[in-house]
């Protein structure tokens, strides 16, 4: 995934946001990548407990900002090496600028209302120049029955007019070896159907790079939605009704 | 270069104050605040600790103390209650004077008093 994004993750004194960071492991990677990188996670709390320390105990001497309460982030060091902001802070964060905000395998599993505020995040709030999303996206309809699932993200990741596609590509093979090989029980039952293959359209790898709003084309826009949409609906088969809002 | 254990009582004393100030319970725009108990805790099976802990287990933490849910079986919840306690030991933090609450699918509940001791693991123990 670094690998993905090592244009900007390789840039001096880079700035990157990533919700829904989990332990900690990619943050990891690109502060190894790039010692010149800030970081600023976005988590629920017990999770932050885990990526702070985990982060905390593999760079010793960087320097940490860990967010308490609305004042603090008022007063935001983004400096710092690392920036741990509590999910429930969030809509207080003020306009920021981000040369990259990273969401791999959360967004997709979040309710979509909670999915479209974080993209409002990204979109209105802050100042974001890329964007790369590795996401399940569309909600199965495997999952229809879940009790534990149908609150999940539908159409998980709307993007708004003002991003260039730069890539996408369905399951990458990176994703597709953690998928067959990797992984929990619980994970490849969701993308591996009875007889052992796997669903290679239930991921979504996104990068797109944000257009100036002086920019904005609306008639290009439209004729390139009419044109996406022709090719959307060439499709043989839709993974259910929820394509589209 | 801070030491192992001032480094370990710092990040502790940072994540504790970080949690005492945090709200216990309700919603944001920006998904559950964390501490609470407003779903099944079976809901927890597909949150974003897959792949961080041992698999389908959550931690969570309630009025200063800290808590997991096991949306298991009580058989294997007990299982991986040896296999969380382990982990959150390698984590460093003080579950010294925490109760450990276990709670099945079935709800059955076995609280755990501990006066387990910490221990350490090198910076890279995840280094793979």
């Amino acid at each position: 995934m670094s690998q993905r994004v090592d244009d900007f993750l390789s840039r001096q004194q880079s700035s990157v946001l990533e919700i829904g960071a989990g332990l900690g492991g990619f943050a990891r990677v690109a502060k190894l990548r790039n010692p010149s990188i800030r970081y600023v996670i976005v988590d629920l709390l017990d999770t932050i407990a885990l990526s702070y320390t985990f982060l905390r105990l593999n760079f010793p001497d960087a320097r940490f900002m860990l967010v308490h309460n609305r004042a603090e982030l008022a007063e935001l060091d983004l400096s710092a090496d690392f920036v741990f902001i509590p999910a429930h802070l969030v809509e207080d964060i003020e306009r920021t600028h981000f040369d990259l905000v990273i969401n791999s395998f959360s967004l997709g599993e979040m309710p979509q209302a909670v999915v479209d505020s974080y993209m409002d995040l990204i979109q209105e709030t802050l100042e974001v120049n890329r964007f790369y999303s590795l996401n399940r996206y569309l909600q199965h309809e495997k999952f229809a029955d879940w009790a534990d699932e149908s609150d999940q993200a539908s159409y998980s990741t709307p993007l708004d007019s003002t991003w260039n596609l730069l890539s996408w590509e369905f399951c990458p093979p990176f994703v597709q070896r953690h998928l067959v090989s990797g992984g929990s029980k619980w994970i490849r039952s969701q993308y591996i159907g009875a007889g052992g293959e796997l669903d290679s359209t239930a991921t979504l790898e996104l990068y797109v790079e944000r257009r100036p709003y002086s920019q904005d084309d609306p008639d290009g826009n439209r004729a390139r939605s009419d044109e996406l949409l022709d090719k959307a609906l060439g499709f043989g088969t839709l993974r259910g009704a929820k394509w589209h809002r | 270069m801070a030491t192992i254990d001032s480094l370990e009582r710092d990040i502790v004393s940072d994540l504790q104050s970080a949690f005492d100030q945090a709200p216990l319970a309700g919603h944001t725009r920006f998904g559950r605040k964390s501490k609470i108990w407003s779903r099944p805790a079976v809901q927890f099976r597909k949150g974003l600790f897959q792949g961080c802990l041992v698999d389908g287990i959550r931690e969570l933490q309630l009025d200063g103390e800290l808590a997991y849910t096991f949306p298991t079986n009580s058989v294997q919840g007990g299982h991986i209650l040896e296999q969380q306690l382990e982990y959150l030991h390698t984590l460093h933090l003080d579950l010294q004077t925490c109760r450990r609450t276990y709670v099945s699918q079935q709800s059955q509940t076995l609280n755990i008093s501990s006066t387990s001791t910490i221990a350490r693991f090198p910076p890279n123990f995840y280094a793979d």
